[in-house]
């Protein structure tokens, strides 16, 4: 690369460098988006069809799979544990968060570099790690046949980043107005509720995105928290369900995870500049 | 807080209202529930961990350190161990150079062109990592899967192979499958730190010197230096965590061992050998590893941000 266009944002002229560059970005491109269109095209071919020719575009638009896969295997069970799931907990995470965020952004106070600390340290070590330990707590304190067991450890999971992407909001804004609302006579929660929250708002809906895509997707810990398959969030059921059933299946199995990662991906392709601001500021 | 503009405000309220007391109060809920499911969590660990335990029965017999040197001299374990570093620096040496070599090129376009691009490759981060698990298990079916196919549509049969199920390639094809489905997330972190770099610097380093790779390597480089630290942090938390998921998904940690990362070992331990107290002792140890690698770049990351 010569020194002239190495980093210069400027527009370039079309240049075999240029193509070669688009080129390589498409092929990139392709490589990662490619699966997530095949498989989606997949869920519209019968399984004749597929064997066939399993790279085509579909003949017709066949629905039978998602029927097939409403119909057929408990989707719908997941689903309506998934919502309950992602629901509960984001709300748990977002209350919790925005307290603690306002806290070390806002107050002064001794410790806070410790708490700092701290959420650091619990967004940074995975989870995972104590799974074991975490499955025998929950079955310790009864929390064993329900979903709470799971939401409390999403949420425990999730408050590191959350509270360090609040705090970082809640740092963005002057403290002019918070002055003017002490003088007029709120209490701290008033002012945290009346005046913060409104403008800190964009930054509450980017924390809300990035857990929300997290939520809905996450495998590892459902599979092993949730006793039984009528509790199975959709990652695991759908898992469970096609690896075992529809194994042989593929154009049903495919149906089953468009379904899946249909509302993650929506919520991509319209929010896609918070889930950048978000990750922006975690690297920052 | 009002009261602050009252005369003499009592001793009592003067508590109450203190930054300390309500700093630490706004807290708590965070606190609690991290205490619980996080350090809780740990600290049981640690005791079952000095335990004989199959995890229904009340009989827990205490065998001391037992557990941990009975790991110690199980070859599973190291395999288990290998196979995790292994892992880690394979995702390290993938991901970052991809991502960062992407982002640089990105960070050059403006526009629509640019934010299409960063679109597709970041997609597959929206998807569930059972999705991405299952998606990726079809391309490497031996039968009809994608690659096969591929491989036989441009005249390459010979290379077909059933990628998961022999020990050679199995690691190799999940590494890629985690590649393609982690780097566009680095990749993210590494343009926002790109973009936060004054052009100035680049500007006056181009009078010095011709070469892309000294920008790279006294420029560009360092000036991302926060933003490669996270990234670290991110791939060794996740190769110790969230991979977990996906390699239990795809391969179950086989054939022979060949994909057994520590979570899955520690896994079959707890639940088809009913062994919690061995499984804990495992959990123990690699939060000790995680821990002190992680230590170090956690303080860092804490002293940058207490700063400014």
């Amino acid at each position: 690369m010569s020194k002239q266009d190495h980093y210069s944002l400027s527009r370039k002229k079309f240049t075999l460098r240029s193509l070669l560059y688009h080129i390589f970005y498409i092929l990139v491109g392709t490589a990662t988006l490619g699966p997530l269109i095949w498989i989606s095209l997949l869920s519209f071919k019968t399984k004749q069809e597929y064997s066939a020719n399993p790279f085509n575009l579909p003949e017709e638009f066949f629905l039978g799979n998602y029927i097939k896969a409403l119909i057929d295997t408990p989707i719908v069970t997941f689903l309506m544990n998934s919502i309950i799931v992602t629901s509960i907990a984001l709300a748990l995470i977002l209350i919790v968060s925005t307290l603690a965020g306002y806290s070390l952004a806002r107050i002064p106070f001794n410790g806070s570099a410790i708490l700092f600390i701290v959420f650091i340290m619990s967004s940074t070590i995975p989870i995972v790690v104590l799974i074991i330990p975490l499955f025998v707590l929950i079955n310790l304190i009864g929390l064993y046949d329900n979903l709470w067991g799971l939401i409390f450890s999403y949420v425990a999971m999730r408050i590191g980043l959350s509270v360090m992407l609040m705090r970082c909001f809640f740092r963005s804004i002057s403290s002019d107005l918070e002055d003017a609302a002490k003088l007029d006579g709120c209490n701290l929660l008033q002012n945290i509720w009346y005046i913060m929250l409104p403008i800190v708002r964009p930054g509450l809906l980017v924390t809300a995105i990035i857990n929300f895509i997290f939520l809905w997707n996450e495998y590892f810990l459902a599979t092993i928290i949730l006793p039984k398959q009528a509790l199975f969030t959709l990652p695991p059921g759908l898992a469970a369900a096609f690896m075992g059933r529809y194994s042989g299946n593929w154009p049903v199995m495919a149906a089953g995870f468009t379904l899946c990662f249909l509302p993650t991906l929506l919520i991509f392709i319209f929010a896609q500049d918070k889930i950048v601001i978000g990750w922006a500021i975690t690297g920052k | 807080m009002n009261n602050h503009f009252v005369d003499s405000p009592s001793k009592w309220k003067q508590f109450l209202y203190s930054p300390n007391l309500v700093g630490w109060l706004l807290c708590m809920p965070a606190l609690g529930i991290l205490g619980l499911f996080f350090l809780v969590p740990a600290l049981i660990g640690f005791r079952y961990s000095l335990y004989e335990w199959d995890g229904v029965s009340s009989i827990m017999t205490f065998v001391g350190l037992n557990n941990y040197i009975e790991l110690f001299q199980t070859d599973r374990f190291w395999n288990a161990m290998f196979i995790n570093w292994l892992t880690f620096f394979g995702t390290l040496l993938t991901q970052m150079p991809l991502a960062l070599f992407l982002a640089i090129g990105l960070s050059k376009q403006t526009g629509i062109i640019m934010k299409v691009y960063r679109t597709a490759i970041f997609a597959p981060q929206v998807i569930s990592i059972a999705a991405a698990g299952l998606l990726w298990t079809l391309v490497f079916y031996p039968y009809q899967g994608f690659l096969n196919e591929l491989l036989k549509a441009i005249g390459l049969k010979s290379f077909a192979l059933g990628w998961l199920g022999e020990p050679n390639t199995a690691l190799i094809s999940l590494l890629a499958a985690s590649a393609w489905f982690y780097f566009g997330f680095h990749m993210i972190i590494f343009i926002a730190g790109l973009a936060s770099i004054p052009k100035e610097c680049f500007e006056a380093a181009m009078l010095e010197t011709n070469s892309w790779l000294n920008i790279l390597r006294y420029i560009t480089l360092p000036m991302l230096r926060e933003q490669l630290l996270i990234s670290f942090v991110f791939i060794f938390g996740g190769s110790f965590g969230p991979l977990v998921g996906f390699f239990y998904l795809m391969t179950s940690g086989g054939p022979g061992g060949s994909t057994e990362l520590l979570g899955i070992y520690m896994t079959f331990q707890a639940f088809r050998a009913n062994r919690i107290g061995y499984a804990s002792a495992i959990s123990v140890v690699t939060l000790f590893i995680v821990g002190i690698v992680l230590f170090w770049p956690v303080m860092h990351m804490t002293r940058e941000r207490l700063e400014y």
